[in-house]
């Protein structure tokens, strides 16, 4: 897999690699997530190992392996085109592809130095603005320019795209990165579309060609088709000869990757769904101004109103690949994800629903990590669309399914054994010297997380001390007393190991409901602590600006015991988002990264580990896209987030150690899989993640004085 | 995780299986060498390490007892890991309660071990300790949690019914 990274390297040029290095990422939060979608598009895809080897041919070499897609045989309408309302025959398509193809051939051979520099920078466009971008390449054409433009996010988009997740992440950043990922969903357009000699004729004939096999569409009721406004701008963009701006700060948001591995069927594809997101924008654009579509959405506004800037195409001198890889089709899956959300967020019902039917099929096509996360938001985008909501019990996680998912889970993925042990060793550290210690858990659950640090509270130098343990859970539907049970065996652990232990358990369907009297504190006698997994942003209402919500109350609450220590568990993620496209594509995003990272365990495959951690993981993908109001109980929110709160609520940051740090590295050998984990320490916290994108942070509190 | 100690388990059970009739045969013999005294044999086998332990336990009866013990075990453990923590008697008898040295060395030791190792820092046998501690516990109460999982059958058919 390195060996294919390795190739990569060789076929980008200097300059890119150098310029990678300079560029400062600017991308803004929300696309934090997407350079994750392509890890699982990568692994779960998997990679053609005929289409990297001929990538990493020598340059200017063409591989062209035709598409086993293309069974139509030319005659017939192209089927994933179709499927959104497209009627386009496959032998245009081809026509086209050939055409692109002898444009990077003689990109290759042009030896001008006026275009040289044309061959060797790296060009990124926005998907969702075709007409900025035609209007910027025209303008190319007709006023050379020689600034430097480096836009290397091609070279990491296409290590992103077709090397494995390691090597790609190790080299880029995660913002700039998480740019290439988008620019690779909604581009591919081939390089070489430039040609010193006849290339800005060749370029109208192209553009025309485009817009032409657009218009054939038929099918008016689906607002996917080019609208008249949007073409008129289309149009109008060809006359515009406006001075391209090089000063320009941010970093282009799309990518034109030259397709080693990409399909010209493919970019046909891409091509086309560029412009029906071009469409969608333009349409939207009036209706939804705060509907920053991450994509690039900032960006397209910025164009529609600035001018464009100078922009490069990536070297032609990669070799196309056509090829139906898997890789392609986690694209085009991801691709329809997001147009189905887009979808759902313009409440065009009917247009979303018969775009869920098709991404089923393509996911259950698709398998791998991607197939299931794929499986898994489709099925969360119907209950959305559909209004079939799960039912209360699935929500709220009491059942003893819930409980044998959980423990499922825990046994698989290193992820809550992280945040166990992480708190543990806090709270161990914190208790030093205390001869009586109070642990108040807010989700018991098992217990899981207790014998460990009973254990360490036994063999801690001074003795143990006298431990107290209150257990909050919630109500279980069956009227059983799940937290008693666990109480029992904890106490029969603790008095195995010869140390005192007493227990206490609280139902509770809200913390909020949660009153300091009800726990029974002893100060000065006892140390407390206060120990949150998971738990605190079920307590974020939905309307922040509400003078007592439940998230405020509790850390009061919580304050007020004067604890020696909180810890704070919770997933690295921005969840909870005002706008449900952001929030979509986040979670999208982040758990395919899981899912990565489940697939990288190499458990045997429909083993019930696996499934039931996939499952686990599904009820909360549903929660966060087919859920919302008081429903909506996932509301996951980025550490940087939690630290304003818990600032505010009156606790500082306590450093959590590098015996917690060591603990955490040590932990992650154990777990199949476990070279792409990552523990980081982030100001005194720890998270664990997936190669370069951090999952769960764990804290520790006290309070400020 | 566990899978390190049960392929280890699974290579000493091959060799049981080609062993266990020699180890009839041969179980008088070992009785005339060692007689019935097991202890002889476990001064020997304390200087062995894990392996060889596990290819002797195949023997015979007699033998089996004596790689069982565990004070060969602890012997064992603190070879990997140097440490005075494991002549502490609260350890031992934790460790005794929990299951016993030779599960903890089968299932977490050895395999963090191998870590530490290939880091090249022998600082880190502490940590290797006490995680290897903590793996323990929580494997000792997942055992004994075993018997609430067991009251699951149903809803697992019912799941495995539907990811057919």
């Amino acid at each position: 897999m390195k060996r294919q990274h390795y190739q990569f390297h060789q076929q980008q040029q200097q300059q890119q690699q150098q310029q990678q290095q300079q560029q400062q990422p600017q991308q803004h939060q929300s696309s934090h997530g997407l350079q994750q979608s392509s890890h699982g598009l990568r692994v779960g895809a998997g990679v053609n190992p005929a289409a990297m080897a001929a990538a990493s041919g020598s340059k200017g070499k063409e591989t062209v392996m035709y598409s086993s897609k293309d069974s139509n045989g030319g005659m017939g309408v192209d089927k994933e085109l179709a499927s959104m309302g497209y009627s386009v025959k496959s032998s245009d398509l081809l026509q086209v592809a050939q055409r692109l193809e002898q444009l990077e051939m003689v990109m290759c051979s042009a030896q001008e130095d006026g275009i040289s520099h044309l061959s060797s920078e790296a060009v990124h466009y926005n998907p969702s603005d075709l007409a900025g971008w035609i209007e910027s390449m025209l303008t190319e054409l007709n006023v050379p320019n020689t600034a430097d433009h480096h836009l290397d996010q091609s070279s990491t988009a296409r290590e992103a795209s077709n090397s494995v997740p390691e090597s790609s992440t190790s080299t880029s950043r995660p913002d700039r990165s998480v740019q290439n990922r988008v620019d690779h969903f909604g581009t591919g357009v081939a390089p070489g579309l430039y040609d010193g000699l006849d290339g800005s004729e060749f370029l109208q004939d192209y553009m025309d060609q485009m817009v032409g096999l657009f218009s054939q569409s038929s099918d008016p009721s689906e607002a996917l088709l080019i609208n008249p406004g949007s073409s008129s701008l289309l149009e109008q963009d060809h006359h515009q000869q406006p001075l391209p701006s090089r000063d320009e700060p941010s970093p282009p948001s799309t990518v034109l990757i030259p397709s080693s591995s990409n399909s010209s069927l493919e970019v046909q594809s891409r091509e086309q769904k560029q412009l029906q997101q071009q469409q969608t924008h333009q349409h939207q654009q009036p209706q939804a101004q705060d509907d920053l579509d991450v994509t690039g959405g900032r960006r397209h506004k910025k164009r529609l109103r600035s001018e464009p800037e100078a922009e490069r195409l990536l070297p032609a001198d990669r070799p196309m690949v056509m090829g139906a890889d898997p890789q392609e089709s986690g694209v085009r899956l991801v691709h329809m994800l997001m147009a189905c959300a887009e979808a759902v967020q313009e409440n065009r019902h009917v247009v979303a629903g018969k775009m869920v039917k098709e991404i089923r099929i393509m996911a259950c096509n698709q398998g791998g990590a991607m197939g299931k996360v794929a499986t898994y938001f489709a099925e969360a985008l119907a209950r959305r669309i559909y209004g079939f909501l799960p039912q209360d019990a699935l929500l709220n996680h009491n059942d003893s399914l819930s409980e044998l998912l959980h423990i499922h889970f825990y046994e698989t993925c290193p992820y809550l054994k992280f945040a166990h042990f992480t708190a543990n060793q806090a709270i161990l550290e914190a208790f030093a010297d205390h001869k009586r210690v109070h642990v108040i858990d807010f989700n018991l659950k098992q217990g899981m997380q207790w014998p460990a640090l009973i254990q360490a509270l036994a063999l801690r130098p001074g003795g143990p001390p006298a431990f107290r343990l209150t257990g909050i859970g919630p109500r279980q539907p069956d009227g059983s007393d799940v937290l008693q049970e666990v109480g029992m065996k904890l106490a029969h652990l603790a008095e195995s190991i010869n140390v005192e232990f007493s227990f206490r358990g609280y139902v509770a369907s809200n913390l909020s409901n949660l009153k300091p009297w009800m726990l029974d504190i002893k100060p000065g006698v006892e140390a407390v602590a206060v120990n949150s997994i998971l738990q605190l942003h079920r307590l974020i209402d939905e309307d922040p600006s509400q003078p007592s919500s439940s998230i405020d109350q509790v850390l009061d609450m919580v304050r007020s015991l004067n604890p020696k220590i909180v810890t704070v568990v919770e997933q690295e993620a921005d969840h909870n988002r005002p706008i449900f496209l952001d929030r979509f594509t986040e979670a999208l995003h982040y758990y395919s990264t899981i899912f990565d990272s489940l697939e990288a365990c190499r458990l045997p495959p429909e083993s019930e580990q696996q499934v039931m951690s996939e499952i686990y993981l599904g009820r909360e993908i549903c929660n966060i896209v087919a859920c919302e109001g008081a429903e909506r109980v996932e509301r996951h929110e980025p550490l940087m987030q939690w630290r304003l709160r818990l600032y505010n609520a009156g606790f500082r940051a306590m450093h959590l150690g590098s015996n917690a740090f060591k603990q955490a590295s040590m932990l992650l050998t154990l777990f199949p899989g476990g070279e792409g984990y990552r523990v980081e320490e982030n100001n005194g916290c720890l998270t664990l993640g997936w190669h370069s994108r951090p999952l769960i942070a764990a804290s520790a509190w006290q309070c400020s004085s | 995780m566990r899978r390190v100690g049960e392929s280890m388990e699974s290579k000493v059970q091959k060799v049981a299986g080609r062993e266990v009739t020699a180890g009839n045969s041969n179980s008088h013999a070992s009785r005339a060498v060692f007689g019935n005294n097991v202890d002889i044999l476990e001064e020997i086998l304390k200087h062995l390490d894990a392996k060889s332990v596990g290819i002797i336990s195949c023997v015979s009866k007699g033998c089996q007892q004596a790689a069982e013990s565990e004070y060969v075990w602890k012997i064992i453990c603190t070879h990997i890991c140097p440490s005075s923590v494991f002549e502490t008697e609260r350890l031992q008898s934790l460790v005794a309660t929990m299951g016993g040295f030779k599960r903890l060395y089968m299932n977490f030791l050895h395999p963090l071990h191998s870590y530490s190792h290939h880091k090249h820092c022998s600082s880190l046998n502490e940590d290797v300790i006490r995680l290897s501690l903590s793996l323990f516990s929580v494997d000792y109460y997942e055992r004994r949690l075993e018997s609430f999982r067991t009251r699951m059958p149903p809803i697992l058919r019912s799941i495995q019914a539907l990811l057919q």
